[in-house]
């Protein structure tokens, strides 16, 4: 009986180590401001080609701006931005 | 009733290995990042080694071929399941347990292969690549848990620690 408790115990214990996984959340945490205040994707692409970045892919994730593309320098970059200041919040290393 | 000696120590160093990169890589590493990149290609290649050892490995219970051969015993160890009798007892993977482990290591071999291709010119941001990767993920923790579940079931049912088959390699063949 004991062994069996111990036993249950130890899959629970798996269980709940995995479900808690499951929801992984992949991406960055940007700060939230209400859509009048964003810089416009236009303007926002804009202004990153602007400093050099070439864009593969540029979209909203979440509360951030996601940019797939090229630094300066040709190196694959994955940045996300805030939306209001466009400060960098995360830099993917690829 | 003695154990029987069935996964030699580099089945079971392969076995934790991989087990540890999955927990890493689902719980601890950052998606996308380089520690994640390269656990996720050690768990492939170590999968692939495994696969390879099933290729070529001289004893039955690590061959392939023998998993895939138990598969025709699928329905009646599904009947056993069903009227709740005991399950039958394997000397290698038992034939519920054997496509577990075959889907297991193909998600493996197929997160290491789509996230490699994510990194491509072609496929970097690509959403469509990240969905599937993602829906391999999911899939191999599901699976993950289906192996637990066996591991729990064939240990309850036939009162023997199933899961020290992965620690000290000995396993109990018959009742």
């Amino acid at each position: 009986m004991n062994s069996r408790l111990h036993l249950l115990s130890l899959v629970a214990l798996i269980l709940s180590g995995f479900s808690s996984a499951l929801p992984a959340w992949a991406g960055a945490k940007c700060a939230v401001h209400p859509k009048n205040e964003w810089i416009s994707e236009e303007d926002f692409k804009k202004r990153l080609v602007e400093q050099g970045y070439s864009i593969k892919v540029f979209k909203i994730s979440g509360d951030c701006y996601e940019l797939y593309g090229k630094d300066k320098s040709g190196q694959k970059v994955e940045i996300y931005f805030d939306t209001k200041t466009g400060d960098i919040v995360k830099s993917v290393s690829h | 009733m003695a154990l029987t000696p069935i996964w030699p120590l580099r089945i079971r160093l392969i076995h934790w290995a991989v087990a540890l990169a999955c927990i890493l890589n689902f719980k601890f590493l950052e998606d996308g990042e380089t520690p994640h990149r390269f656990v996720g290609y050690g768990a492939a290649a170590l999968v692939l080694i495994r696969v390879l050892l099933g290729l070529i490995h001289s004893q039955p219970e690590i061959r392939i071929q023998g998993m895939v051969g138990s598969l025709q015993q699928i329905p009646t160890e599904l009947a056993k399941l069903a009227s709740k009798q005991r399950p039958s007892l394997s000397r290698g993977h038992s034939p519920l347990a054997a496509p577990v482990m075959l889907l297991i290591w193909v998600l493996v071999l197929a997160l290491g292969v789509s996230g490699w291709m994510m990194g491509l010119d072609t496929f970097f941001g690509s959403e469509t690549l990240e969905e599937i990767h993602e829906l391999f993920s999911h899939a191999l923790q599901v699976l993950i848990l289906a192996h637990l579940a066996g591991i729990a079931h064939e240990a309850w049912s036939h009162r023997t620690p199933a899961w020290m088959g992965m620690i000290h390699g000995k396993k109990k063949t018959q009742d």
